[in-house]
């Protein structure tokens, strides 16, 4: 090489990296070049989810999948406790956009304005959840919240005035939060060893927490002034001797709060019927007869209650440890109980034959819940008392099973 | 020994179980006249050149330590606590599971097939002369099981005209005490020993108010339903008629204790109890010069009853009877110390949890151990086939060292071990639990060298080591939601460093000995469910010290030790940790007659009156406890 062409080399090199950064493309944060235009591969019909891929004549693009109609969004947030993950499903129940990764065992939700909040069980941390438009992503300021301990049980989150009020199983308390104070965990309210406190409701300025520990089957009242418990109502009269009645979950209309009862013996098996007791919230006793009511031969164990006007919808549905069949489940259905008059009523029961719903939301009139049996998710109509669509959001890590134990409305 | 002996200090006479002959011109393969050293030892007699520590109980007298604490001050070992006194627990060596640590008590394993662990408080305190604590895959040499190494406690010799008695008393109701005696003549010796322990386990300690806030105000508490009892019976004898030689053990142990709980979920109403009566006859002859057989017989029959108060509780019970037959040769020819056996044995447990299984092991081994150039070099393979039940495994080691210079040398191993799945793995069905009777065996694999001194100033050995964990047991999701079943799932690595010192280099100042124990154990998951890959390993602290200072000026002495356990993570996701922790003890004991040795002695343990400490499952451990213990007994051998 001669030494004029020696000289000439780094003047070339320079001229082409001028080149270069003259045909760069600058594009937002969400965007990425394809064929050197700025697009975004979420919405992108002619580049949907990655550079190139074109979706077919009448599709959209959402979150990174051509879709079509309802399928294109997130109606429902179903939480994977197997997989550790928050799967979104459009109304159809057609997973929507990317599994999000949360810590151990995904168990409860709560929206807190723009962000969803989700409990895990099993590392006792809750994950801060944002919707964008790639869908569902950790996200918040902060995004994790650790509640201490030596063991690690939460099952329940609920909000509050901005504040998170989180079941501790493994201490037996009420774990109160603010996010975004500093330490985020502001105050405990224990209610005993084993007491294993489950869902959690609110009225006035009080919070009721279903505690679900044998021996205990009360629900305890929390003033959320002072953060104090201030009484405990008996449950265990409801049911028959012998019988535990094993509170779960919880919605208040009126002055009413209706709790979920299991009813199970000491082997866990029913009891009897599935029950819901009523506490008059205006003197925290039991209301008057009947009380408890009796949910009916097609529910047993209900596990998951939610409101839809004046009506409750109580979900139903028991299998032993053993069970390896769908057949084996008994008492599943859809029970509505009119909450609106004097007198609670409870209608004829929907059956859900061969699964077992717990958890259940309304999101725009759709009642969705999750099967505790399969990882699929039962969309319900409420007017015509029929499941409508079945589809499998938390698929299961192979040779184990998968469980929804919560479902949020998408926002 | 054969490799840069230990300097003799003290001199006394010890039988071991399971102990492998030596060389030329030593006693029969089962007589060990051998140096006593009232300092930590290597190598262990099973596994000639592998990584060991020999714990000798005699150091630690009127301290009222147990088996777990004994084998703490060895590198690499990590105890698992439940409690104080008379509580649970168990031990993990370079990472393992309790389970992947074989446990012997004079040879007789005391791993049940019901799996988890052994619990080494059942095992009474005043019965140990030493703890043997071995690390590193050494199936070849203890058997299937041994994945993360062993621990085989020896306990006291029967010796002719020793005898003794102990009584300690001291904080929370803490009383023990023992008595023992040796007879016999030139041919036989008897020792019978009987001891006693019990303890109201009621300390104080700190707990936090509100567990889940952070800095939450700690309130104290005084520790209820925590007592414990626990008594025993020891027989061992040795009787030699012309060349043959027998020797015998009985144990006789029964326990009792209540169960409390964390603090945050007490269990006032909890208890357990449980014995265990185990034996072994053996019976050896010099066939031929150089050539020797042994045939060994021994049995375990075990009880435990454990009580979970209502609602929500029951009752287990738990019956494991096991029994066997060994036979053994051993050939010493040249350089070669060549040792080869069988076993087979039966093992039946029974339990209101996991059902009635019985399961038959087999076993055969070949060990050599080669010495070269004049004890410069030493070589020890090994390999051992087992067939427990229906899984039949290949465990390996080849260890060496050599004298590099002078006091130095160098030893090195690499192993192969295998754990064959627990009866509680395979069939028990409790709650939300699933059977597996598709488990396949754990097995590890490990390497490790060192660099040791062994000469005028002490002992001292510094090295690293490497264990590769493969389809270890943990419980997933089972098939039904809401189950658990366990799983093959599990691959991991342990790494680390051990270093180890004893020192009585300054013994002229007043006796002034110096022991220093080190491990640092780095952990990862390789293989498991998402968010686990890349942690660490839960109760697996990253760094572990162990430091003792004592003298002994003559007719009295004292002590002080340390024990340091680093950070501690709590969860698979590495989220949750313990904090690190620092028990200081120290203690004080003058003799106050020479013949016979009456001592009296004083001991602290938790000086510092620490009383936020707790286990890494949450169980609060006592506070500052304050023991007296007065011995009398026949005068020390090497007394004037």
């Amino acid at each position: 090489m001669s030494a004029r062409i020696a000289r000439l080399v780094p003047v070339l090199l320079l001229l082409s990296l001028l080149a270069a950064c003259k045909a760069e493309v600058v594009c937002t944060t969400q965007q990425v070049t394809c064929g050197g235009q700025c697009t975004s591969l979420a919405s992108d019909p002619a580049n949907c989810g990655t550079c190139g891929r074109t979706c077919a004549a009448g599709e959209s693009c959402a979150l990174g999948l051509c879709c079509t109609g309802e399928n294109c969004f997130p109606a429902v947030y179903a939480a994977c406790f197997n997989t550790d993950s928050v799967q979104g499903a459009s109304s159809l129940l057609v997973p929507v956009g990317a599994p999000v990764a949360v810590d151990d065992g995904p168990i409860s939700f709560a929206w807190r304005g723009p962000s969803l909040w989700v409990a895990n069980s099993l590392s006792s941390t809750l994950d801060s959840m944002k919707e964008t438009p790639v869908g569902l992503q950790i996200g918040g300021t902060p995004s994790k919240v650790k509640i201490d301990g030596t063991k690690f049980d939460l099952e329940y989150v609920a909000e509050r005035d901005a504040l998170l009020y989180v079941s501790n199983a493994a201490v037996g308390s009420l774990v109160i939060i603010d996010p975004v104070a500093t330490p985020p965990v502001l105050a405990e309210v224990p209610f005993g060893g084993f007491s294993f406190p489950q869902g959690i409701a609110f009225s006035g300025n009080k919070a009721y927490v279903a505690l679900n520990g044998f021996g205990f089957n009360s629900v305890a009242v929390v003033d959320l002034v002072t953060r104090t418990l201030t009484k405990t109502i008996d449950l265990s009269g409801l049911v028959a001797p012998g019988a535990n009645a094993l509170p779960a979950r919880m919605v208040v209309y009126g002055n009413r709060l209706y709790v979920t009862l299991w009813n199970l013996d000491a082997n866990y098996f029913p009891a009897g019927n599935g029950l819901l007791a009523v506490v008059d919230t205006s003197t925290d006793r039991l209301a008057p007869a009947p009380n408890p009511i009796d949910l009916g031969v097609s529910c047993k164990n209900p596990g998951g209650i939610a409101l839809l006007g004046g009506t409750a919808w109580v979900t139903c549905g028991f299998f032993a440890f053993t069970a390896t069949n769908p057949a084996e489940i008994e008492g599943a259905a859809f029970v509505p109980v009119d909450v609106s008059g004097a007198i609670p009523a409870v209608g004829p029961a929907a059956l859900a034959t061969g699964t077992a719903p717990g958890p259940i939301v309304f999101c725009n009139g759709k009642g969705y819940a999750g099967d505790r049996f399969s990882g699929d998710v039962l969309r319900f109509d409420p007017t015509t008392m029929s499941i409508t669509a079945r589809g499998l959001v938390c698929p299961a890590i192979a040779g184990m099973s998968s469980y929804i134990p919560d479902l949020a409305c998408a926002q | 020994m054969r490799l840069a002996p230990a300097r003799t200090v003290l001199a006394a006479l010890a039988v071991t179980w399971g102990r492998m002959a030596l060389g030329a011109g030593d006693p029969p393969p089962v007589v060990l006249d051998e140096v006593v050293i009232p300092l930590p030892r290597a190598p262990a007699p099973q596994d000639p050149t592998a990584a060991a520590t020999v714990v000798e109980a005699e150091r630690f007298a009127g301290e009222l330590k147990g088996v777990a604490e004994l084998a703490a001050t060895a590198p690499g070992v990590s105890v698992r606590s439940y409690g104080g006194l008379g509580q649970m627990s168990t031990l993990s060596i370079r990472g393992s599971n309790a389970a992947g640590v074989r446990v012997l008590l004079d040879g007789i394993p005391l791993d049940t097939a019901a799996g988890g662990g052994v619990d080494l408080s059942t095992i009474p305190l005043h019965w140990v002369d030493r703890v043997e604590v071995v690390r590193g895959a050494e199936g070849a040499y203890f058997g299937a099981g041994a994945l993360g190494g062993a621990v085989n406690v020896v306990t006291l010799p029967a010796v002719a005209g020793k005898w003794g008695a102990e009584l300690t008393g001291g904080s929370f109701g803490t009383v023990s005490a023992v008595a023992d005696a040796g007879v016999g003549g030139d041919r036989w010796a008897l020792l019978l020993a009987a001891t006693g322990s019990s303890t109201t386990g009621d300390f104080p300690f700190l707990t936090p108010i509100s567990p889940s806030v952070p800095q939450s105000p700690l309130v104290e508490q005084i520790r209820q339903n925590d007592a414990a009892a626990q008594g025993g019976l020891l027989v061992k004898g040795r009787f030699t008629p012309g060349p043959d030689r027998v020797d015998g053990v009985a144990q006789l142990s029964w326990g009792w204790r209540q169960l409390p709980g964390v603090p945050s979920a007490p269990t006032p109403d909890d208890w357990q109890r449980g014995g265990r009566a185990s034996g072994a006859l053996r019976w050896s002859r010099p066939l031929a010069s150089g050539f020797t057989v042994e045939a060994i017989a021994s049995g375990r029959y075990e009880v435990l009853d454990v009580y979970a108060a209502p609602p929500g509780g029951g009752a287990t019970d738990q019956r494991d009877a096991a029994g066997g037959a060994e036979a053994r040769a051993t050939w010493e020819a040249g350089p070669s110390l060549l040792k080869a056996g069988a076993l087979a044995s039966l093992e039946r447990l029974d339990s209101t949890a996991s059902g009635d299984h019985r399961r038959p092991t087999l076993a055969a081994w070949v060990a050599d151990d080669l010495t070269l150039g004049e004890d410069a070099v030493r070589i020890s393979p090994a390999v051992r086939v087992d067939a427990v039940g229906p899984y039949v495994g290949t465990s390996a080691k080849l260890g060496g060292a050599a004298r590099v210079s002078g006091p130095w040398s160098i030893r090195a191993s690499a192993g192969r071990s295998f754990r064959p799945p627990s009866f509680s793995e395979l069939y028990l069905v409790q709650g939300p639990f699933e059977p597996n009777p598709d488990l396949r065996p754990e097995v590890a694999w490990s390497v490790d060298g060192a660099l040791v001194y062994d000469g005028p100033l002490g002992r001292a050995s510094a090295g690293g080591f490497g264990v590769l964990w493969d389809d270890l047991i943990v419980y997933e999701a089972g098939r039904v939601p809401g189950t658990f079943k366990p799983q093959n799932t599990l691959r991991a690595s342990s790494a680390g460093l051990e270093v180890e010192l004893v020192t009585a280099a300054a013994r002229s100042l007043w006796g002034l000995q110096g022991q220093l124990s080190y491990t640092f154990l780095a952990t990862e998951v390789l293989r498991g469910v998402p968010g686990v890959v890349g942690n660490a390993l839960p109760q697996r602290p990253r760094n572990r010290a162990f430091a003792r200072a004592s003298i002994d000026p003559g007719p009295a002495g004292a002590h002080l030790e340390a024990q340091y356990v680093g950070l501690q993570y709590l969860d698979s996701r590495n989220i949750h940790s313990a904090p690190a922790s620092l028990v200081v003890n120290a203690g004080a004991f003058a003799r106050i007659l020479r013949s016979p040795e009456v001592r009296i002695a004083a001991e602290v343990k938790n000086l510092l009156d620490d009383r936020t400490l707790q286990d890494g499952f949450g169980y609060p451990l006592p506070s500052r406890t304050v023991l007296v213990t007065v011995s009398v007994g026949s005068p020390p051998e090497n007394s004037p």
